[in-house]
C-alpha cells in the first residue's frame, strides 16, 4: 500500500537525517539488527507516545508500537520511500490503537454488567497534583479526571482525531490524511469530541 | 459578520486551534473584538479544553533500548515461524508431488473385453423383445391370417 507523505516535519519532527534513515533501511533490508535496532530506537519515544495518547496505558501501548514496527520490517522489503518512516509508523500506529479501541469497547458493551475493576487506582488520586491551594486542586482533580472519562469513552475515532488534533497538534488536513477520512467527516469528529467535553465540564460546574 | 450575529461553536472551534483560512481568521478575530457573547463562548471552551489532562509520556532512554530489543527478539521470533510454516507448506507440497507422481500397481485396463457369441444373440433377441408393438401387430395379422 503506497502511503503519501502528508505529515510535514514540525508535526513529526524527524529523528534523524533522511540520508542515514535510507542507509538503515538497506542494512535492515539486509537483515542487520543492528539497523533495526537504531530505526526502532529513534523512533519509538514518538510512536510509543502516541500509542500511549491514544489507548490510555503503557504496557498497550508499547504492544500496539511494537506490532506498527513488526509491520513495518515485515513489508520493508516493498518499502519505496514515498513516506518517511515516521509518517508510516504513525499511521499504522494510530490505525491499531483505533482497532483497539474499538475492540475494547465492544467487549464493554458484551460485558456491559462488568463493573470497574477495583485494582484500579481512583483517577483523582492519580490526577497531577499541579500544587497551590488544596481545594482548587482538589477541584481540579476531580474535573480532571472527569474529562479523563470522557476521553475514555468516546468513539474510537473521535478519540482518535481529538488526541491527534489536541495533543499531537497534527492539523486537520493531516488527520484526514493519517486516519483516510475526508476534511468535513474530521471536523465533525472533533466537533463531537469536544462537545463531549462541554457537556460534562458544563454538568460539572452546575453540580 | 454583524455583531448581532454570532459565530457557531464548530466555527469557533476551529479558530481556536487555528484552522480557519487567513480571512476567516482575520474577520473572527475582529468580531470577538466586539462581540463579547462569542468572547465568552470562546473563554468557555478554552476552559473546557485546558481541563482535559495532558499524557506527557515518559519514556527514557533505557526504555528506548528495552523496547527495540523487544521488537528486534520478536522480529526474529517471527520470521523463524514464517520459515517454519513456509517449510511445512514446501515439504507437504513435496509429499503430495511425491505420491501423486509415484509409479503404482497396474490399473486394470478399461478396455472392455470382446462378448463371446452367445452374448450377442441374447443382445440380438433383446433387441427384438424391445419392439413389443410390432410383435403386437403381427399375431393380429397372424389371427386375421387363420380367420380368413
Amino acid at each position: 500500500m503506497a502511503i503519501v507523505d502528508t505529515l510535514q516535519p514540525e508535526s513529526y519532527a524527524l529523528p534523524m537525517q533522511p540520508s542515514t534513515e535510507k542507509i538503515l533501511i538497506d542494512q535492515a533490508r539486509d537483515g542487520r539488527d543492528h539497523a533495526c535496532t537504531q530505526l526502532v530506537e529513534a523512533h519509538s519515544e514518538k510512536i510509543i507516545g502516541l500509542a500511549w495518547r491514544l489507548v490510555g496505558q503503557r504496557d498497550v501501548a508499547e504492544e500496539i508500537a511494537q506490532e506498527a514496527f513488526l509491520r513495518f520490517f515485515q513489508s520493508i522489503h516493498t518499502f519505496r520511500g514515498e513516506s518517511t518512516v515516521g509518517t508510516w509508523l504513525y499511521r499504522t500506529t494510530t490505525r491499531l490503537a483505533i482497532d483497539h479501541l474499538r475492540r475494547e469497547r465492544l467487549k464493554r458493551k458484551i460485558f456491559f454488567f462488568k463493573g470497574r475493576d477495583p485494582d484500579l487506582p481512583d483517577p483523582v488520586e492519580t490526577y497531577p497534583d499541579s500544587s497551590g491551594n488544596p481545594q482548587e486542586n482538589l477541584v481540579a482533580a476531580e474535573t480532571g479526571a472527569r474529562m479523563q472519562q470522557v476521553l475514555e469513552r468516546l468513539p474510537a475515532r473521535q478519540k482518535a482525531v481529538f488526541v491527534l488534533r489536541h495533543m499531537e497538534q497534527l492539523s486537520l488536513k493531516e488527520i484526514a490524511a493519517t486516519l483516510d477520512l475526508e476534511l468535513g467527516t474530521v471536523k465533525a469528529h472533533l466537533h463531537r469530541a469536544v462537545n463531549q467535553f462541554r457537556r460534562e465540564y458544563e454538568a460539572g460546574e452546575k453540580e | 459578520m454583524n455583531q448581532a450575529k454570532h459565530y457557531d461553536q464548530e466555527t469557533l472551534l476551529l479558530y481556536h486551534y487555528g484552522e480557519l483560512l487567513s480571512a476567516e481568521r482575520r474577520a473572527l478575530g475582529a468580531h470577538l473584538e466586539e462581540c463579547a457573547v462569542c468572547r465568552q463562548e470562546l473563554d468557555s471552551l478554552r476552559v473546557t479544553l485546558d481541563a482535559v489532562p495532558q499524557v506527557e509520556p515518559q519514556i527514557s532512554i533505557a526504555d528506548r533500548h528495552r523496547f527495540a530489543d523487544e521488537v528486534v527478539e520478536q522480529m526474529h521470533r517471527r520470521q523463524g515461524r514464517h520459515r517454519l510454516a513456509w517449510g511445512g507448506t514446501f515439504i507437504s507440497a513435496a509429499l503430495l508431488a511425491l505420491v501423486l507422481l509415484r509409479p503404482g500397481p497396474e490399473l486394470p485396463s478399461v478396455t472392455p473385453p470382446v462378448p463371446a457369441m452367445a452374448e450377442f444373440e441374447v443382445l440380438e433377441k433383446m433387441e427384438m423383445l424391445q419392439d413389443l408393438d410390432v410383435l403386437q401387430d403381427l399375431d393380429l395379422l397372424l389371427e386375421l391370417e387363420q380367420l380368413g
